[in-house]
C-alpha cells in the first residue's frame, strides 16, 4: 500500500535534466551497490564516480551505507562519511551528481538524464557546468607573528554563468587574495558554493573544474607548445577520454587561442602574449566551470591585451564564469558584463566590497568616466587617488 | 577526474626526459667525464695494486661520484617551485612527480655510471683485479659506482624538495659534500658521535663497497682497523649496495614528504 502516501522532496535547485527513480526495499535485497563499472545495482557513468563507489547495504539494526573509499566521496545529509553510517527515515545521500532519499520501503534515485551536449567529452560532472558562483566571505585573515591582520570582510555576490567580471582595486585592496579565497586556495571564513558544491567542504572534488592563471607564466620553457597542452589535456580531462578525442580538444584549444602556429615552438622561445595565452590554454582545456586570472594583460600592449580579453569574453559565452583581475581594464571595458571594485578602508585598514556591478552601473555609482577613475576615487590620496574609499563602501552597504 | 598516479607518473617522466633532450641535458655527460678524468689523471699508478693508493684513489672517486650524482638533481625540484605548487593544486600527486623525476635521474645516473666505469677501467687495465667478491670486477665496480651516484642524485633531489630557491640549494650543496667527505672516515679518524653520523653517510658505505672489490684486506700494508669494512665476502658487499639503495629510498619518500608542503608557500 506504498501508493497511499506521498513523498515530498525539498531542494534548493531542480533541474529538467533529473528524473526521479524508486528502488523498493524489499526483503530481497541485502545490498544496492554502486559505482561506475561492472556487475553493480546501479550504474553511474559520471567520471566522478569511482568503479566501486558504495554499497547501502542491511546491517543489524536497518540500513546503511559505505563508501568503498571512492575518488569524490559519499555525502549523507551533506556531511561526508568516512566509515559505514545507519541511513534513517528522509536521510539525503549525495554520490557524485545524484542524490539519493531514503524512506522506510524504498530508496528514491534521483538520477541525471544524459543530454547531448555541445562539447561531448565534457560531462556535466557534479552539475558544474553552468552552475553560479556564490560567494560569501565573512573574514579573511592572516597572522603575521603573534598579530592578526584582517585581510578581507564582508564580501558577498552571486556571479551567474557567462559573466565575465573584472575585479578592480587599489594596491593592497586584496583582489589576489579575494581570487585565492574564491577559488579554495586560500580559505576564508565563509563560504563559497559553485552550483550546488561548498568549495571548501568538498575541494578535492571541484577542483578540476576550477582554472586559474597567476599573473606570471608558470610553464616550463623547455618544453613545446604541444606537448605542454597534451600533458595539461592527459593531466585534466577524465581517463575514459580517448587518444583522438584529447587531441581533438587540444587542437580546439590551440585554434581558439591562436597558438596553432606556435605549436612546435618551445615556450621559452614564446613572446609574452604567446606566454600568457598558452597560459591560458593549459587551463582552459579542461573546460574549467569557473575560470580565474590574475592580470593577464600584466606586460601586453594594448592591441595584445584587447586580443587576450576578446578570447577570455569568448570563453564565458560558453557559459563559464571568468573572474578577471586587471590593471588596464579600459583597454577593454565592453568585455566586462560586470566589475567588482574592492576598496582598502581606512578605518580597518582592510579590503571590503565597494561596488558590484555593471560597468555602466559602476560609472554612475563611482561619478567617474573610466574605470580607472574609478580606482582613482578609492585610491589613498597619496597613491594619486581621491581617498574615498571608506565613503564608497559605506555608500554602497547603505544601498 | 584527472589522471592516476601511474599515468602522472608516465607523464612526467616522458616530461622529463623532453626537457632533457630540449636543454641538451647530455652536457652533463661531458661534465661526468671529465671528473672521472681529472681523478684518474692525479691518482696513482698503484691504485688496485697497493693498500694506500688504493684506498686514497677510491675516496676521490667516491667524492667525484657523489659531487656527480648530486650535481645531477640539486636544483631539478626547486627551480621549478612554482610551476609544482600550480599543478598540486589542480592535481598532481607529489609521490607520482618525486617518482618520475627518481626514475628519469635512474637512467641519467646509469648513463654516467658506465662512463666513469668505463674510464677508470682504461685507466687502470693492468691493475686491475680479474674479479671482484661476486661479479667481474668491472661489473661489480659500476654497480658500486651507480648506486653511488644514485643515492647522492636521490639526497640531491631530497635538498631540492625541501628548499625553496635554486640560490639556497646551491648555498646548501657544499655543506652536504663537506659532511660527506669528512664523515667518510678516509681525512680523519672518527669516534663516538661522529663515527655514529658517519654511518648516515653515503661516503663511508661507498668507499668501504669500493674497498672490498679490490680486496684490500688482501693489499700489503693493509689496516687491522678497517678488517672488517672491507671484509671479501658476498655478504658484506651486499650490505653494502643494501645500505645505498635503502639510503636512496628513504631521501625519495622525504621529497614526498617535504615537497607535500609546497601549498604552504607564501606568494
Amino acid at each position: 500500500m506504498e501508493d497511499d502516501f506521498v513523498t515530498i522532496v525539498f531542494s534548493t535547485s531542480c533541474s529538467q535534466e533529473y528524473t526521479l527513480e524508486k528502488i523498493p526495499l524489499t526483503s530481497e535485497f541485502s545490498e544496492i551497490s554502486i559505482g561506475r563499472t561492472g556487475k553493480k545495482s546501479i550504474l553511474m557513468s559520471s567520471d566522478a564516480v569511482s568503479p566501486n563507489h558504495a554499497s547501502f547495504f542491511t546491517a543489524q539494526s536497518g540500513w546503511a551505507i559505505i563508501d568503498h573509499n571512492s575518488k569524490s566521496g559519499v555525502y549523507l545529509n551533506g556531511q561526508r562519511i568516512f566509515s559505514a553510517k545507519y541511513i534513517r527515515e528522509g536521510d539525503c545521500i549525495k554520490i557524485a551528481d545524484s542524490y539519493f532519499f531514503f524512506t522506510e520501503k524504498c530508496l528514491y534515485y534521483y538520477k541525471p538524464i544524459s543530454l547531448p551536449e555541445k562539447d561531448s567529452i565534457f560531462k556535466n560532472e557534479n552539475g558544474l557546468l553552468n552552475a553560479p558562483l556564490s560567494i560569501n566571505i565573512i573574514e579573511r585573515s592572516a597572522w603575521l607573528k603573534t598579530k592578526k591582520l584582517n585581510l578581507l570582510r564582508d564580501i558577498r555576490m552571486t556571479i551567474h554563468p557567462g559573466e565575465m567580471v573584472l575585479i578592480l582595486g587599489g594596491s593592497g585592496a586584496g583582489k589576489t587574495t579575494f581570487l585565492n579565497a574564491v577559488m579554495g586556495y586560500e580559505k576564508a571564513e565563509g563560504k563559497i558554493m559553485l552550483g550546488e558544491t561548498d568549495i571548501y567542504e568538498d575541494f578535492e572534488s571541484v577542483k578540476h573544474r576550477i582554472g586559474f592563471v597567476p599573473q606570471q607564466d608558470l610553464l616550463r620553457g623547455s618544453d613545446t607548445v604541444y606537448d605542454t597542452l597534451e600533458n595539461a589535456a592527459e593531466m585534466k580531462l577524465p581517463s575514459s577520454i580517448k587518444r583522438d578525442k584529447r587531441e581533438a580538444r587540444i587542437e580546439t584549444v590551440l585554434e581558439a587561442l591562436g597558438l596553432q602556429r606556435e605549436r612546435d615552438s618551445l615556450v621559452s622561445k614564446l613572446s609574452g602574449g604567446q606566454r600568457k595565452r598558452l597560459s591560458i590554454a593549459v587551463e582552459y582545456i579542461a573546460n574549467p566551470s569557473l575560470f580565474c586570472l590574475d592580470e593577464p594583460d600584466s606586460g601586453l600592449d594594448g592591441v595584445m591585451a584587447k586580443a587576450l580579453m576578446e578570447n577570455l569574453r569568448k570563453i564565458a559565452d560558453e557559459g563559464k564564469i571568468v573572474l578577471v583581475i586587471s590593471h588596464g581594464p579600459d583597454r577593454a571595458a565592453a568585455m566586462f558584463d560586470k566589475v567588482i571594485v574592492l576598496a582598502k578602508s581606512e578605518k580597518d585598514n582592510c579590503g571590503h566590497l565597494a561596488f558590484y556591478g555593471t560597468i555602466d552601473e559602476a560609472y554612475r555609482f563611482f561619478d567617474a568616466a573610466s574605470l580607472e577613475g574609478v580606482v582613482k576615487r578609492i585610491n589613498r590620496a597619496d597613491e594619486g587617488g581621491d581617498g574615498l574609499s571608506d565613503y564608497y563602501i559605506k555608500k554602497y552597504q547603505s544601498n | 577526474m584527472g589522471a592516476s598516479r601511474i599515468k602522472q607518473i608516465k607523464i612526467y617522466t616522458g616530461k622529463c626526459f623532453r626537457v632533457f633532450v630540449n636543454e641538451k641535458g647530455w652536457k652533463t655527460f661531458i661534465s661526468a667525464a671529465i671528473i672521472t678524468l681529472i681523478i684518474s689523471s692525479v691518482t696513482s699508478s698503484d691504485m688496485f695494486a697497493e693498500y694506500g693508493a688504493t684506498r686514497n684513489g677510491a675516496f676521490a672517486l667516491v667524492c667525484a661520484c657523489i659531487w656527480i650524482g648530486l650535481f645531477n638533481s640539486i636544483q631539478s625540484i626547486c627551480r621549478e617551485r612554482d610551476i609544482i605548487k600550480r599543478e598540486y593544486r589542480s592535481g598532481l600527486h607529489i609521490s607520482s612527480y618525486i617518482t618520475a623525476h627518481m626514475l628519469f635521474e635512474l637512467f641519467l645516473c646509469a648513463v654516467e655510471s658506465v662512463i666513469v666505469t668505463l674510464i677508470i677501467g682504461f685507466a687502470n687495465m693492468g691493475n686491475l683485479p680479474k674479479s671482484g667478491v661476486l661479479l667481474p670486477a668491472l661489473l661489480e665496480l659500476m654497480i658500486t659506482f651507480f648506486l653511488i651516484i644514485y643515492s647522492s642524485d636521490a639526497l640531491g633531489i631530497m635538498v631540492s624538495s625541501i628548499v625553496k630557491t635554486p640560490n639556497t640549494a646551491m648555498t646548501v650543496m657544499p655543506f652536504v659534500l663537506i659532511i660527506q667527505l669528512v664523515m667518510s672516515g678516509m681525512i680523519f679518524e672518527l669516534k663516538g658521535l661522529t663515527e655514529q653520523i658517519a654511518k648516515l653517510t653515503i661516503s663511508k658505505w661507498s668507499l668501504n663497497a669500493i674497498g672490498i672489490t679490490a680486496n684490500l684486506n688482501a693489499m700489503e700494508n693493509f689496516e687491522p682497523a678497517f678488517l672488517s669494512d672491507y671484509a671479501y665476502t658476498i655478504s658484506n658487499m651486499v650490505q653494502m649496495w643494501l645500505i645505498l639503495i635503502l639510503f636512496t629510498l628513504i631521501y625519495g619518500v622525504i621529497s614526498i614528504i617535504s615537497l607535500r608542503f609546497v601549498d604552504r608557500d607564501k606568494r
